[in-house]
């Protein structure tokens, strides 16, 4: 499946008990739930079609799957957040909207200036240019946007025009996980670097797991003594509380530090998670469902991805055994999107 | 078994109507069988996006089995097949 | 305290250089690693022994030999509870088709082409890490179009030690300065009906052993 994003929204009176609530059932269905807001869950659906099948269906399960609870909402569906979002929150108690991949700027385009994160300032401000309409702020030149309005509306315009990133973002987590440590002897070697952070990384994965839950998002900082301090910031997939998956999430990131030098004169490291999931009681080891095996090489497969670039990472699926043309026997796709 | 996602053009060298050697690269392989001759003609009402082709299953002398083509419309013979 | 804070320290540090779970109970990694050893079901697996996870096998011969059917087979074989592997095709000759006939499970095989040989051993080290991959097969390619010999591996042949992942590459020649168990493929004879060619047959043998019996493998045309 290309890439799609759920977007939940609760009606009805949303307590703190409700959204937790809604939030752990999501998470149970779901490999990747982000909260967008009181009553408000983005669900990104890439890679589960074989499993749960047609985005669809998701929105449909998930919306009865609530009513089982009497708990009332609408799902949008769209390859981007914000349209799924807006669609989400137009769509009638029980109504599943899908905006299909190319149409996000289209649906968006009638609504008015009001469905978008503008400042009011910034709305009669346009609407003293006569925009009214999000598909007329659209039309703007994005330069023109950015030199008149600043880079806030900037990326405001950039969600009229379906161009915001895409990326469902984690939780935050209830309580800072962080670790940090300094010592007096610059170290310039990754292993030495990766055996120090190894400890700090034990012990905040003792603390996620003690809180059932998993990193999604960690940042690290090194403090160099010749250079500025140096920053990595990862997406850990699966989110883990593994203390050996964050360290190798930790060590690709440090291989990827460009340049001859390497890391520098390290002479402290701050590690903290800055996104979480709940997690989902799996085992990631030698004899781990095979679930979870794929859950990692899949992981390495993004990860090669990003790195080799389009079409470099793949899978094939036999499409005809008996093709006259050989090329024909097999199609191809990339094995992560 | 390889199926080359990009067949690579070859030369064939031919002797009274009978592939006699084949360049790939900067190898030069001497053909000594014939193992199987067929042609395809796919999509032929498609006109330019036609395929038409005429395959051949060679033996070398070196001990490599391969199948090329050559393409009667855009011409030039090419490496799509080895077996192993 | 301090001795045993000490062995805990320098376990970690064995660790972070060769994998996660390098060092274990004797027993318990004995047990492991034979419930994971991949098998070809050929004569192969009785010279080989099968491959299990943390080993590396190189399999060379030149032309048409059976080495990449055999390689296929290594993998359906490390797929039977499961598995993924890792398919690391730099010449873009990975045939799905034969894949599948040899009993390989697409679905659950990972094929990166890399067009340097330096994404080569990216890939291979990115592979060869964790627990998500059972096998990782680095096939070099026919030698006419190999952008790296087995010697540029040296570099990922430590990484193999400690991981989980068995590591097989297929190539025209063996390497010459890294050593690598390696099964050398040698044609035995053509098979042939009315004077057509319609098979091969070809002794396997570990480089440096010609006193055992080869394993003998046959194939159709």
């Amino acid at each position: 499946m290309a890439r799609a994003v759920a977007v939940v929204h609760l009606r009805g009176e949303v307590s703190d008990a409700r959204h937790a609530k809604v939030l752990e059932a999501l998470s149970r269905l779901l490999p990747k739930v982000g909260v967008e807001g009181p009553g408000l869950f983005a669900c990104d659906l890439r890679g589960t079609e074989r499993l749960l099948g047609p985005a669809e269906r998701v929105g449909e399960r998930i919306v009865a799957t609530l009513e089982r609870v009497k708990i009332p909402c609408a799902v949008g569906i769209a390859e981007r957040p914000f349209a799924a979002r807006v669609a989400a929150e137009r769509a009638p108690a029980g109504g599943v909207v899908r905006i299909r991949p190319g149409e996000e700027r289209a649906f968006l385009a009638m609504l008015p200036l009001s469905a978008l994160p503008l400042e009011e300032e910034s709305r009669d401000e346009l609407a003293l240019l006569g925009i009214r309409t999000v598909g007329a702020f659209a039309d703007l030149d994005s330069g023109a946007v950015l030199d008149r309005f600043g880079r806030a509306v900037a990326l405001t315009h950039a969600l009229a025009r379906g161009q915001d990133a895409g990326e469902v973002r984690g939780m935050p987590p209830r309580r800072r996980i962080a670790a940090r440590r300094a010592w007096d002897t610059p170290v310039a070697a990754r292993e030495q670097l990766l055996f120090i952070l190894k400890s700090l990384l034990d012990g905040m994965a003792a603390e996620l797991a003690q809180e059932g839950i998993a990193a999604l998002r960690i940042d690290a900082r090194f403090e160099r003594e010749d250079a500025p301090p140096l920053r990595i910031e990862r997406v850990v997939l699966p989110p883990t509380s593994d203390a050996s998956a964050l360290l190798r999430s930790v060590r690709w990131g440090l291989e990827e530090v460009p340049g001859a030098d390497g890391i520098g004169q390290v002479v402290g490291a701050r590690v903290e998670v800055t996104e979480v999931e709940p997690a989902r009681g799996r085992q990631i080891g030698l004899f781990a469902p095979d679930g979870a095996n794929e859950d990692e090489a899949m992981a390495v497969a993004r990860y090669l991805r990003s790195r080799l670039g389009p079409d470099a990472v793949v899978r094939a699926r036999v499409s005809d055994a008996d093709a006259a043309l050989a090329e024909r026997e097999a199609e191809w796709e990339e094995a992560v999107s | 078994m390889r199926l080359f996602a990009d067949p690579h053009p070859i030369r064939l060298e031919w002797f009274e109507g009978e592939p006699r050697s084949l360049r790939v690269a900067d190898r030069r392989w001497t053909v000594v069988e014939v193992l199987r001759r067929w042609r395809t003609d796919i999509e032929w009402w498609k006109g330019d996006g036609a395929t038409a082709r005429d395959h051949l299953t060679l033996r070398t002398a070196d001990g490599t089995v391969c199948e090329v083509y050559g393409d009667r419309r855009g011409g030039g013979w090419y490496l799509q097949r080895l077996l192993d | 305290m301090a001795a045993a804070a000490a062995l805990a320290e320098a376990i970690a540090s064995l660790d972070v250089r060769f994998g996660a779970r390098t060092v274990t109970a004797v027993t318990a990694a004995a047990e492991r690693a034979e419930q994971r050893r991949s098998f070809t079901d050929t004569s192969f697996d009785r010279i080989s022994g099968g491959i299990g996870p943390g080993e590396i096998v190189a399999l060379t011969g030149e032309g048409t030999c059976g080495k990449v059917t055999l390689a296929l087979r290594a993998v359906a074989g490390a797929q039977r509870d499961g598995g993924m592997a890792m398919w690391i095709d730099p010449a873009r000759s990975f045939d799905a088709l034969a894949a599948q006939r040899s009993g390989v499970d697409l679905a659950c095989v990972i094929v990166v082409r890399p067009r340097s040989r330096d994404e080569i051993l990216l890939a291979a080290g990115a592979g060869l890490r964790g627990d998500g991959f059972r096998m990782v097969v680095v096939d070099l390619g026919p030698s006419f179009a190999q952008i790296a010999s087995p010697d540029a591996l040296s570099s990922v042949v430590p990484r193999v030690r400690g991981s989980t992942a068995a590591l097989v590459v297929v190539s025209d020649s063996p390497a010459m300065r890294i050593s690598l168990p390696t099964f050398v493929f040698e044609r035995a004879g053509w098979e042939s009906r009315h004077g057509r060619t319609t098979g091969w047959s070809v002794a396997v043998r570990r480089l440096g052993d010609a006193r055992s019996d080869p394993a003998l493998l046959e194939a159709a045309v």
